[in-house]
């Protein structure tokens, strides 16, 4: 058995990549911010941020089509203004992996925040650090386990997504086709042998990856 | 210009929640907060040291303002320059016992072998543990470290909350005479919260008595807290010398090689070779003599 | 993803229907062999059809019904790869009906199909655009700027595509152009893109655009290059099969043809 070419590995790892880039700073920003501060509507934020986790794909998808494709409100804005076409670019692949993977990194770096005790971050403000270096010096290292966790969760989350990246991104052999467009186009054509292969690293992939994170943050570990 | 001047109202948890009235002038030295739980102690160290904000009044460390409610200041806690050592989880898990110590030091001078973190370690009795970390150490070391840090930034104030409290027994002498030492050396005042009279008397120059959420009285420790103090004697029996007054009341004891340890107010001599204790069972009295 | 779960989910509600209904129909028939014949053509049948038939299909089923008080007929809608793949697969289907010969042949050759196949009607491919594209033709396709798209189907399962590859293979566009292709999973697909003005142009059926207001008609497909395209149909080798061919046949009759016109399809090539 030949292994096929390899585009949609090395696509499908960038993609996840460039989401994780992009989710990382926003989620543990808010996993941050939801863990320390208490405002109304903090529980509402919360399932906000938890939704994409448990809606279809395929809703996801169409979300993203009806607001960022060429008519949509942003994405019109977008196309006039700068004149960036979001939908059928490997951008709208990025776009899709990191909708569904930032609740994957809040969601696993949120308690870890929250246990960081209270009493850590104070003795830093007393030896002189400001509020971002005590959560860049402090906070962070302390939580570091539950927020690597997360990262690679997330990162496995994104490299997995289809249903809204076969609807924002489409389908393009050599541009958007990631390992799991593939998949599916390979074996709707009845290549299962093409298939059996990206099928077959993809679950190496993400077996690796929460390896990773179970190793990092196992349940059974105290603060 | 006195150490520490401060008069606060703290109000914590809205109505129904706690509220402490507090009123504090100390000049130098370790000043005691001392009380019961739940008096207000801690809450007047940590609006001392920013981490909640008074509900009105003044706080003046060595001549500064660093929060004044009529003239809206509000010098935030980074900027404070008071050194903090919290109850529980005073150390950074995830860095040796000197990166601790060198934690707070500008990034140019963060060095585990900068001359203060050295010196501080070594004060301390921790020099053979720079290279440990936190979880390896016991409660006492962790606290002396603790205090490294805190003096290594070289603040004009020392805020302590009941430090001790979590060490038992015997270390806590030893610890408390190291701490005072290290305080006096390097001439830091500080404010030292407890509830346990002993340590109130051994560390305080001043104390503060804090009762159902205000500062009452202001005296000399020693002065201030006689009965409260512990007693412990060690000797050995010679005879019983009983029957003193002639009731069953009364018992007189001869011992010899008496070792009697307590406040140096209520016992001005030490270690006598010959001591008789006169126990009287009656009310709250007794009464004792030593030769 | 979608054409296929939404055929999958609508099929097997249906499959379990006509299942229950067949089995109460050969209940009440079986004492009495006599009427076999016409009971077997009332038998409920299921239809697999092309997504490009979607819009005549369930007329051809009503003026069949209408006529001969035939039993219920489902059809199922798809992309004629997907399809085959369910026939192949075993699924409960007992007629196909194709936009391209050679899912048919296939599923000849593996001898799933019983009688050969037939042509039922002949399609045209179409250049189309979103309202207020730019004019485009196919021999001038290559023009499409490098930013935007054309979409067509899966050359791979939908013979929408595959007619689109061989035609502009034949233009010998297919390279200049192949950047900026969209595949669609089925042809309805590829016109839903157009209308929602996310591609600069795309190839549909001819029959595809029939009431569609929303896009505009940038070329035929009527030179020597354009492709030969057939509407096909079979009878799946079951236990339908009297029911599936008596439908088939209504395609063939003046009546069914003519629906099939008035959607747009074109009679069938008379040479066999």
């Amino acid at each position: 058995m030949n292994y096929p070419d390899s585009f949609p590995v090395l696509l499908s790892l960038r993609v996840a990549t460039a989401a994780l880039a992009i989710v990382a700073p926003i989620g543990i920003a808010l996993a941050w911010f939801q863990a320390r501060k208490n405002y109304p509507g903090r529980t509402l934020i919360d399932a906000a941020v938890l939704l994409p986790l448990v809606l279809p794909p395929s809703v996801i998808g169409y979300f993203l089509v009806v607001l960022c494709g060429r008519r949509g409100p942003i994405g019109n804005w977008l196309l006039s203004m700068f004149d960036i076409r979001l939908i059928f670019s490997p951008a709208a692949a990025v776009i899709a992996s990191a909708v569904v993977a930032l609740p994957m990194l809040v969601k696993t770096a949120q308690p870890a925040i929250e246990s960081v005790p209270i009493d850590l971050e104070a003795v830093g403000r007393s030896l002189g650090l400001g509020p971002a270096a005590v959560f860049l010096r402090i906070t962070l290292p302390a939580a570091w386990r539950g927020v690597v966790a997360g990262l690679v969760l997330a990162f496995a989350r994104a490299i997995g997504e289809f249903g809204a990246t076969l609807m924002f991104a489409g389908n393009i052999p050599g541009r958007t086709n990631t390992m799991p467009l593939e998949i599916f186009a390979a074996y709707q054509a009845g290549d299962d042998e093409r298939a059996l292969m990206y099928v077959i690293t993809l679950v190496v992939i993400s077996c690796l990856v929460v390896m990773l994170a179970t190793r990092l943050n196992p349940r059974e570990a105290t603060a | 210009m006195n150490a520490l001047e401060a008069r606060l109202a703290i109000n914590v948890g809205g109505i129904g929640g706690f509220h402490v009235e507090t009123d504090l002038v100390h000049e130098r030295g370790v000043l005691v907060l001392f009380g019961p739980s739940g008096a207000g102690k801690s809450l007047t160290l940590q609006a001392l040291a920013g981490l909640i904000k008074p509900e009105r009044g003044f706080i003046r460390v060595g001549g500064e303002t660093l929060y004044d409610s009529d003239r809206r200041i509000d010098v935030p806690t980074h900027r404070r320059r008071l050194g903090y050592v919290p109850q529980h989880h005073s150390l950074f898990p995830f860095c040796s016992v000197a990166r601790n110590v060198s934690f707070g030091l500008p990034r140019r001078e963060r060095r585990d072998d900068h001359p203060r973190v050295v010196q501080l370690l070594d004060e301390l009795g921790l020099a053979h543990l720079a290279a440990a970390r936190p979880a390896s150490l016991s409660g006492g070391e962790r606290q002396r470290v603790a205090l490294a840090r805190a003096l290594a930034v070289q603040p004009r104030l020392v805020l302590l909350d009941e430090p001790f409290s979590s060490i038992d027994g015997e270390g806590r002498g030893a610890l408390r005479a190291v701490v005072r030492a290290t305080l006096d050396h390097h001439g830091i005042p500080a404010v030292f919260v407890t509830h346990d009279p002993e340590e109130a008397i051994a560390l305080g120059d001043k104390l503060v008595r804090y009762r159902r959420g205000a500062s009452t009285e202001t005296g000399d420790p020693a002065t201030m807290l006689p009965m409260a103090a512990r007693l412990s004697l060690h000797a050995e029996m010679v005879r019983v010398v009983s029957g003193a007054a002639g009731n069953g009341n009364e018992v007189e004891i001869a011992l010899e090689n008496a070792r009697l340890r307590g406040p140096a107010a209520v016992l001005p001599v030490d270690g006598a070779a010959q001591v008789r204790l006169h126990l009287r069972r009656a009310g709250d009295q007794r009464g004792g003599e030593n030769t | 993803m979608s054409a296929r779960s939404f055929t999958r989910d609508r099929y097997t509600a249906r499959v379990g229907r006509s299942a229950l209904l067949a089995s109460i129909i050969l209940a009440l028939t079986a004492p009495a062999p006599a009427r076999a014949v016409d009971n077997a053509a009332a038998a409920p049948i299921t239809v697999a059809a092309a997504m490009s038939l979607r819009n005549v299909m369930p007329k051809l089923v009503e003026a069949y019904r209408a006529g001969s008080g035939a039993g219920a007929i489902t059809i199922s809608y798809g992309a004629s790869g997907d399809l085959r793949r369910q026939v192949e697969g075993g699924a409960p289907i007992d007629a196909v009906v194709f936009a391209a010969a050679s899912d048919v042949e296939l599923l000849i050759e593996r001898g799933q199909l019983s009688g050969g196949k037939r042509v039922v009607a002949a399609n045209a491919l179409l250049l189309i655009g979103p309202k207020g594209a730019a004019p485009l033709t196919f021999e001038t396709i290559d023009t499409v700027p490098a930013a935007e798209h054309i979409a067509i189907g899966d050359p791979k399962t939908v013979p929408a595509g595959r007619y689109a590859q061989q035609a502009l293979e034949a233009l010998d566009k297919w390279d200049a152009v192949r950047d900026r292709l969209v595949f669609a999973g089925h042809v309805a697909s590829v016109l839903q893109y157009a209308r929602r003005g996310e591609v600069a142009a795309a190839i549909v059926y001819r029959t595809d655009v029939i009431g569609v207001d929303d896009i505009v008609v940038l070329d035929d497909a009527d030179g020597e290059w354009a492709p030969r395209i057939e509407t096909v149909a079979g009878v799946v080798a079951g236990n339908q099969e009297a029911a599936a061919r008596a439908f088939l046949d209504f395609l063939d009759t003046p009546a069914g043809r003519a629906i099939f016109t008035a959607h747009g399809f074109a009679p069938p090539p008379s040479a066999p």
